[in-house]
């Protein structure tokens, strides 16, 4: 260090004591944990509403495919089947795979169930999340 | 209590425990504070850094790998706060003429003349501190009022330790000009008024 440099140095440190720190203002360490503790909490309450969404989902797939499995076939009658033969009426509209010329398929039964369950659930996944997911 | 290290209170907190967290906050409260205010220069906005600074510092323990102290780790969090904080907001050069005081203006506020001079040069120092680069202003604070060599800095600010000693010689010079500048216009308005 030059002379000037050692001077400047000396100066410095007779002004900048440790004595004179700036201290934290009162009731920081309560100010400060309040805050972590409304952010954690926060952040917490918005983890399992996120989990709610695929859970109903799946609990209400879980009973659907439960009573399919249970009800024996032809039983469903009253209410469920007349929604049912309303839903084929546009489908009746629609001409039959057998008149386009397309190699014959044979697609196991299930198959139009389930894609109808996937976008009925699409839909439904879709609308629980536009709920919680409201601020 | 008291007696407790901070890797205690680390793995405390990393336990599960939230309230462990506040005696870390507690113990290191006036350094990050004193940092955050060197740097922007006002206690409104250091407080916030500090809280800010604690708030990232309680979300990322589980990160915090303990090869460093945490104090140091803490530093370097509530330096990077502060300076890019400074960074956005507009700059604002100070001119000497914009320091209004001197130690006779703070002996009118009740306070013996020790106090006085103590918050004179207090006020002059964080005046020469807002005239030098916000990088530069946590490293003066970091050698001088924490007393931390340049490795260690080095670690805080992520600048190297060449770097670092350049800077500090520019700082100090500029600073210490400053200083010696509102010294003679302490002693020269003083002379005018007549005040031994």
């Amino acid at each position: 260090m030059t002379r000037q440099e050692l001077n400047d140095d000396e100066l410095l440190r007779d002004f900048l004591n440790t004595g004179m720190t700036e201290k934290a203002p009162e009731g920081f360490t309560t100010k400060t944990m309040t805050r972590i503790r409304i952010e954690s909490g926060l952040a917490r309450e918005r983890f399992p509403s996120g989990k709610k969404i695929p859970l109903i989902s799946v609990v209400i797939m879980a009973l659907l495919t439960a009573a399919a499995i249970l009800v024996p076939a032809g039983e469903t009658a009253g209410f469920g089947s007349s929604l049912l033969d309303k839903a084929k009426e546009p489908l009746s509209a629609i001409p039959s795979i057998s008149d386009f010329p397309l190699p014959a398929i044979s697609l196991p039964e299930w198959i139009p169930y389930a894609v109808a369950g996937i976008l009925i659930f699409g839909v439904f996944d879709f609308a629980l999340s536009r709920i919680f997911h409201r601020e | 209590m008291g007696t407790k290290s901070d890797r205690y209170y680390i793995e405390q907190v990393l336990g599960g425990s939230m309230n462990a967290f506040s005696h870390l906050v507690d113990i290191h409260k006036d350094k990050a504070f004193n940092l955050a205010f060197r740097i922007c220069g006002n206690r409104e906005e250091a407080e916030e850094i500090a809280q800010d600074s604690f708030m990232k510092a309680y979300r990322s323990l589980k990160d915090f790998r303990m090869k460093s102290s945490f104090a140091t780790w803490l530093y370097r969090i509530v330096y990077n706060t502060a300076v890019s904080l400074v960074r956005s907001r507009k700059k604002n050069i100070l001119s000497l003429e914009e320091f209004p005081a001197d130690a006779v203006d703070f002996m009118s506020m009740g306070k013996n003349e020790e106090e006085s001079v103590l918050e004179y040069r207090n006020s002059l120092v964080n005046f020469a501190l807002q005239n030098i680069p916000e990088e530069d202003r946590g490293l003066i604070t970091l050698f001088y009022y924490e007393e931390l060599d340049a490795v260690e800095i080095s670690r805080i600010t992520g600048i190297s330790r060449n770097n670092i000693k350049v800077r500090l010689f520019r700082a100090r010079q500029k600073m210490a000009g400053i200083i010696r500048k509102a010294e003679m216009k302490n002693i020269y308005s003083n002379d005018q008024a007549g005040i031994k």
